[in-house]
Formats: C-alpha cells, structure tokens, sequence
C-alpha cells in the first residue's frame, strides 16, 4: 500500500462523511421546511464573500483550536475531556481577575501574566477530573460534564456579585459583566475595521509546542503509551496515573488559555455567554482534525465558519442559527461513525486491492 | 445438508500486498476424519481458514462441498452450510449464563418479546447427549475454567447448527489434564462429525489426527497419513531443517543470590491468598523453572517481583536490596528483566511502531532522548540492530507492533529486554502458542543468558519446557512453594503430585 493511497483513501472518506452530513442535515432542513441548497450556500460561501465575515470566521476558530489541541493532549493519554467549557469558563474568571488586579505592570509582561494566570485557572479545573481519574478512576466522562455546571454557576456569580463592574451598581443597570480591562492589554487588531487580533499567532505557537510535545519529547511519548495501553505502559515503568493527571492540566490549560485570549482579542471583559459552546464544539473540531495539529487548524476554520454560517442563515434566509447545533450533533455522529471505517485495516485493504487491480489492467 | 461427506479446497491461492499467503493449496477432508493443519506461524492455517469461513475471499481455487462446488462470500454463507469455527480465544460474554451466551447466536429462540429458554436448554441437552459433551445451562462463564469454557463453545457451536468443525489452537490456554480430556472428547465427536484441527503441538496432532497437511510460506510442502510420520519428521518438514530443541546441560558455577523472596503473602482481589508464605532464592547465573498449575500464583509472584503489584508481609531482596512495594521503574532501573504473561497488550503497546516499543523502558536513555527531544535516528538504529539480530520478521520496525504474529511480538520483547542487558530475568509463559521454530530460538537466547551469568526465573504451564531448561525446579501450589528439585534428578510423575498438592516430606 503506497502512501499516496492511503491519503486519498483517508481524505475520501472524510469527503463521504461531510456529503453524509450535509445529506441528512438537509432532511432535517426539509421538515422545517428551509430553502436546504440556499441554506448550506449561504453557511459555507457567504461569510467568505467579504473581508469582515471572513476574518469572523477566523476569530471563531482561534478559540476553538486551542481548545482542541488540549482536549488532544487529554484524548492521547486516554481521557476524553468534556469538560472544555467549564475549564474555559473558569480561565476566564482568573485571567480577567488577574488583568484587573494588575494594572501597573508594563505590557508584555502583563499579557504574560494575564494568560498564565487563565491557564492555571483553567488547569486547576482539568486538574480535579484528572486527579479523580488517576487515584480513583472516576470516570471522566461523568466528572468533566458536572464541572462544566460548576463553573457555569461560579460564573454567573462572580460576574453578578464579586466581579461585577461598580458602574453598573452605580447605573442601576445591573447588566453581569466585568469591568472593562484596560487598553493595555488590548491584542492589538490586525486589519483595520475588524476584530481580528495577534491571539492568531498564539494557535501556531501552540499548534507546534504541541505536535513537538506529543510527538517529539520522550514526555510525548511515555503520555501516548499510557493512553494507548495503559497496560503496557505500567509495565514499561510509565507512572501511568501521573500522565493523565498532567494531561488534564494541560487540557485544562488550553481551555483557559482560549479563554483568556477571548477576553484579551475580543470582548475586552468579562461577560455572560463568551464560552457559548466552544468547549464542546473544540471536542468536534479535535476528532474532526484527526486529534493532530495539522488536522485540528483546517478543521477549525471549518466549524468558525460554520458558526458564523450560522448567523447569516438566520439573517438572510430565516433559517435559526440553532439549526448548526443539530448540525453539529450530526457531524459527531458522522464522525464516530467515519473514525470506525478509518479504523477498519480490512477494508483499505480490500478497497486498495480492487484500485491496484484496476491500476494494473 | 445433513451431513458433510467430503470437503475438498481446491488450487486455493491468495495475495496479499507484497507476499503470498497462500499458493495453490489443495486439502481434504472426509466423513470421520480429523483432519490436522501444521505449520509455523505465519504458514498461511489461519488465512485457509478465514477463506473456508468466507472472511475473505480466495483469488483463486473453489471450495467443493459434498461434490458441489459452493462460494463463499461471507462467514453466513459458510455457517449456512454448517461448517462451524472454534477461534482460540473464546468469543463468550463472561456475565452471561452458559445457555444465555448460546441463545445470543440461536436465532430460532429468538420469540417476539423474550428468548424461548426452554428451547435452548433443549437444544444443549440434545448436543450433550449426540456427542457426550455435558455442560451446565446454568452456570456463569467466569464461574468456569478454562476447559470448561472451551466445552461451552463447542455446544455453542453444534448448537448453532455446526456439522463440521474448525478448531483453532484449541489447546493453547490448557492445563495438560484438560488438554487430555479435550483430546478423548474430540475423538468421541468424530464419529459424528469432521473436523480440521489447528495446531503446531505435534503430541497432539499425532494423537488425534488421521491426516495431516503442512504448510509452509503459504504452500503445502507435505500432505499424507499422520500415522506413517514420526514427530521429528513432521517438525523437520514443518520448519524445513531439523528441529532440536536446546537442552540445559552444561555444568557450571551459579553466583550469589539474586533473588530472594522471604515469607511473602499477598492477598488476592477476593481476600484469598494468592501467595502464601513464599520462600524461593534464585542464584545468578541459575534457572529456576516454576512448574504448577495455572492459576497457584504464579502470575502474582511475576507482579510482584516486578513491582506491578503490591504486598502484604515479607520481603523481596533483589541484589540485596529491598524491592517490595517499590515502583516499576525503580525496579527496571535496578537490572530488572520481564517477559509478561500478556504479550498482547502488556508486553507491547499495540498500537505503537515496532521501534517505539522496543525502546519502552528506555525512551528517557540518554541514548534515546536525554529526557527531552527524541533521537529518531538512535531509536531507528537500535531497531534495525535488533530486528536483525532477533530475526524479527516485519516489512519495516515503523509498522504498528500489534500487527505482528505472537512469536514475532515475542521476538520484540526479548530483543528489548536482553538488549538492555539485565541482572535478572523473569519470563512468564515465553513461549504460549508460539511455533517449535519461534520456541527453540527463545529457549537458545534463555541458555545463552544464563551462560552469561543472568538468574532466570521460568514460569512455564509445559514441563518440558521447564524439565528442559532448569537447573532447578521450583513447583508452586495454592500461593505456596511445595518443594525445589534438582532438574536433574526431577521425574515427571514427582513434579506432578507436588502441582497437585501431595507433598510426602
């Protein structure tokens, strides 16, 4: 089997699977009885048509992939994190307290801090499921999922109480949010007239701290072994329960670090609904991009775009934005159900068989 | 189809990428026959096989079938026509009675609402008495051991509608008391039905076959009556050179004590002891072979000498240091040496490339990372040293390990483990369902260590294997050490009431 087949083979059937999805997302489009061809135009063309939408659409995805990649670290030592949302919810809680404690500290330096300190708060939050796994074996899957409520009402109260911005107190307004951060530790903007910002630069920085990590450093490599049989992994002398307490910093990091650089890059405080999903749709996007970096970046701007889709559909075609939700369900759906066939050695197998025999006639 | 007369595979041929598997065989098998396939691994028995069980579909050749030629594009279509496969491991679920586990393949109980139990308690019973074969609807498959489990997918397969038998290695996870009932009941059986039998232990093939087929590099290199053939002829031909298994017999000068257990108890899941009381020294330089029957503790003690498993009183001396309770990689660090039980998913990470596993306990040597960034080019180096000098038979070392045969997987991890030049060796089951080809290497690597002054602790469910290899001979019953023997003067019959529990001192 050459090299080239198997990429075509894998990337065929990546193909099959988003005409598989488009197919029975558009059943579901039919029922509610949605233009379905203009719909997915305008989720997939139109926010590529001008320059705002289409750095939206990058905006979206630079959360999402940071995301992934740690929900990646998490997944290769065997755990599946769920739990993306609450460590992003709490990363931003801590870095936006961090960002308004310090406001005399010079600007590098204070960025630095700022997202440090959402990294920890986010790691300290992938640290307990982590911890509950590798002593107890709690299942993550369970543990993550009942942190994300956690975090959900720790925000809600810090940014209804404690955190609260004064002048909405003193305004009568009353709206949950923090105080604005100062404009120094703005990410400087890009291109003019939009939102885009330097956390761009952060998802490559990321992007290949974490293919060298995993891939190229004996710690990736003894973290790969315990996910990939844990087993074997003891025997060898790996301390198999250290590995997924630490990858869950790490994924818990990530989400933290995504969480920040939000806040930083875009909303410049602390306000309801930031993480709006991100933490599951990044679980998406890190199957989706085949749990490697490489992957994870494309498959990123797939789903911002998707999310921006969404919007326009509303606007321009009446179709809700919820309707992407359905369609995300059915991309994960789609995508087990592909992960199976990549899988399945025999059937490359027979498929590279009846190509060679044609190649051959 | 009542019965099956004849089975004939003809000019059977099948290519996979870059090798043939499989080169115009031609088999078969008759009415009352019991038909043995021989070979190495890796000859091509198990691909025959997969083509006669219509998981894959031969390039060229047919399959007559009472004198009709069938086509088989699917295992239904096979089992459609009664022929009935017994896979080497059991396909049962563990918490499910033994006629809940049939019901799940018998698809006439299946009733609208709920599973007609009546009808397949019936069913076994009509099974049991046509071939004597008597098990308990009612008992759980966990509560069963593992010769008993074997009978259950027997039943399961006749019940199924099976009228001829494929019988994969059925004999490689058996005690050798059930290995000789498994072999009087197969013969009972075929009076009834025909059978292929599986198998590279040539004892039992001339035991119970009538004919035999030898494959080699996916060819028949031999076809005939088993009787007219000795053992040593089969294995000649089965390997094409001569075979002699190497046999420990050199004189020499054992070190110090390297290992030393001391009064060792260990509790098991359940609360029972499965070490109890244990004492045992093995000196450098000695092997100490541990003959019992499966199941006494001898797992345990591999555990817990390899720091996998902890205990609860005694203690365990390894070059005079104390290594009870530490951790793995202490203990590996300290000239530790392990072949596991579970070649499969223990002593390799499957889905790793055959090179990263062969560095698994060695990924933080200088050699290999100086604990930081990968050597790729080390670890490629070290692969290719090894593959060579183990005969490691694999198309590159960048394939996923799990890919390999067993005797190939086993070649990986004692290429690890001898690489790393140990003080002491602990070798669970080295050679379980491996080929007399994949053994005998394994054994002459066994003997050239202890000629190089490394203790070995051989745990082993074949006496010959042990009898062959020891200096001395460690028996343990229940968790206990019953007596040690010199190899020399061991007799089979004594080291067998000691497994069994007699102890006349």
């Amino acid at each position: 089997m050459t090299r080239q087949f198997k990429i075509l083979y894998k990337t065929s059937i990546i193909l099959i699977a988003v005409i598989a999805t488009l197919l029975i997302g558009s059943v579901i489009l039919v029922t509610i009885d949605a233009d379905v061809f203009r719909t997915y135009l305008v989720i997939l063309t139109e926010p590529l048509k001008n320059k705002i939408q289409l750095t939206e659409v990058i905006i979206r995805s630079i959360p999402l992939s940071v995301i992934a990649l740690g929900i990646t670290v998490a997944y290769r030592s065997g755990i599946i994190n769920i739990g993306a949302e609450g460590q992003m919810a709490i990363g931003i809680l801590t870095s936006t307290a961090a960002a308004l404690a310090f406001y005399n500290v010079p600007r590098p330096l204070n960025i630095i801090i700022i997202v440090v300190c959402g990294a920890i708060g986010g790691g300290i939050w992938g640290f307990i499921p982590g911890i509950l796994k590798a002593k107890l074996k709690v299942s993550e899957l369970l543990s993550t999922v009942m942190l994300n409520y956690i975090a959900a009402q720790f925000y809600t109260f810090f940014l209804r109480g404690p955190m609260i911005d004064p002048a909405e107190l003193t305004l009568g307004s009353g709206t949950p949010q923090s105080m604005r951060l100062e404009k120094t530790v703005w990410l400087d903007r890009l291109i003019r007239g939009t939102r885009l910002h330097t956390g761009i630069f952060l998802v490559f920085v990321l992007a290949i701290f974490i293919y060298i990590l995993l891939w190229k450093t004996s710690f990736g490599y003894k973290l790969r072994a315990a996910g990939a049989s844990e087993k074997a992994a003891k025997y060898g002398g790996i301390k198999v329960a250290f590995f997924v307490t630490v990858s869950m910093v790490i994924s818990g990091a990530f989400a933290g670090i995504a969480g920040s650089v939000e806040i930083l890059g875009v909303h410049h405080r602390a306000i309801e609904g930031i993480t709006s999903g991100y933490g599951f749709s990044g679980l998406v996007v890190a199957l989706f991009g085949g749990l490697h970096p490489a992957g994870i970046i494309p498959a990123s701007f797939l789903f911002g775009l998707l999310l921006v889709g969404a919007d326009m559909t509303q606007r321009i075609v009446g179709v809700p934005a919820n309707m992407v939700q359905v369609l995300e369900g059915i991309i994960i759906l789609v995508i087990v159900a592909a992960q199976q066939v990549l899988n399945d050695k025999y059937l490359m197998d027979k498929i590279w068989k009846k190509f060679h025999a044609e190649e051959a006639k | 189809m009542d019965k099956i007369t004849s089975l004939r595979m003809e000019n059977i041929t099948k290519t996979f990428p870059g090798m043939k598997a499989l080169d115009n065989v031609t088999i078969e098998v008759k009415e009352g026959e019991i038909f043995a396939l021989v070979g190495e691994n890796g000859a091509g028995k198990t691909t025959l096989m997969n083509v006669l069980m219509g998981l894959y579909q031969s390039d060229g050749g047919c399959i007559i079938l009472n004198g009709q030629k069938v086509c088989f594009t699917s295992p239904n279509d096979s089992f459609g026509c009664g022929i009935g496969m017994v896979h080497q491991r059991y396909m049962l679920v563990p918490n499910l009675t033994v006629k809940e586990n049939i019901a799940l393949g018998l698809k006439k109980a299946w009733k609208k609402v709920k599973l007609d139990m009546d009808f397949v308690v019936s069913k076994i019973e009509e099974i049991g008495e046509k071939y004597d074969l008597v098990v308990d609807p009612d008992a759980y498959i966990w509560q069963l051991s593992v010769g008993e489990q074997q009978k259950v997918e027997l039943v399961k397969t006749l019940c199924l509608g099976a009228k001829f038998l494929i019988l994969d290695e059925p004999t490689s996870a058996l005690t050798p008391q059930e290995i000789d009932e498994l072999i009087q009941l197969l013969k009972t059986m075929n009076k009834k039905l025909p059978m292929i039998f599986i198998s590279h232990k040539l004892k039992e093939v001339k035991e119970l076959s009538h004919k035999l087929a030898i494959l080699r590099h996916g060819k028949i290199v031999f076809c005939g009556d088993t009787n007219d053939y000795s053992s040593s002829d089969i294995a000649a031909l089965m390997t094409g050179r001569e075979v002699k298994m190497p046999e420990n017999n050199e004189e020499k000068e054992f070190g110090d004590y390297a290992l030393e257990l001391k009064n060792v108890n260990v509790k098991s899941i359940r609360g029972f002891l499965a070490l109890n009381d244990l004492n045992l020294k093995v000196r450098s330089g000695e092997i100490m072979g541990l003959a019992g029957v499966s199941g006494n503790g001898q797992l345990e003690l591999a555990q817990i000498i390899n720091g996998l498993r902890k205990i609860d009183g005694g203690e365990i001396l390894f070059l005079n240091e104390h290594i009870e309770n530490t951790s793995p990689i202490d203990i590996i660090q300290k000239g530790m040496g392990y072949i596991p039980e579970d070649r499969n998913t223990e002593g390799i990470v499957p889905s790793f490339s055959i090179k990263e596993n062969l560095i698994l306990k060695d990924i933080e040597n200088e050699q290999f990372s100086n604990h930081t960034i990968i050597n790729n080019k080390a670890i490629n180096d070290n692969a290719e040293k090894l593959r060579e000098q183990f005969d490691i038979r694999c198309v590159n070392t960048s394939l996923s390990a799990g890919a390999l045969s067993g005797g190939n997987i086993q070649k990986v991890i004692l290429a690890r483990e001898i690489a790393r030049k140990p003080k002491f060796l602990v070798a669970v089951y080295p050679t379980r369902g491996l080929d007399m080809g994949a053994a005998q290497f394994i054994h002459s690597k066994l003997l050239e260590m202890r000629k190089n002054g490394v203790g070995i602790l051989l745990i082993s469910e074949e006496l010959d294997e042990i009898m062959n290899l020891s200096d001395n001979i460690a028996v343990i019953f229940k968790g206990h050490i019953q007596k040690v023997l010199p190899a020399k003067t061991a007799t089979r019959r004594e080291i067998g009431m000691l497994m069994a529990g007699v102890n006349n001192d």
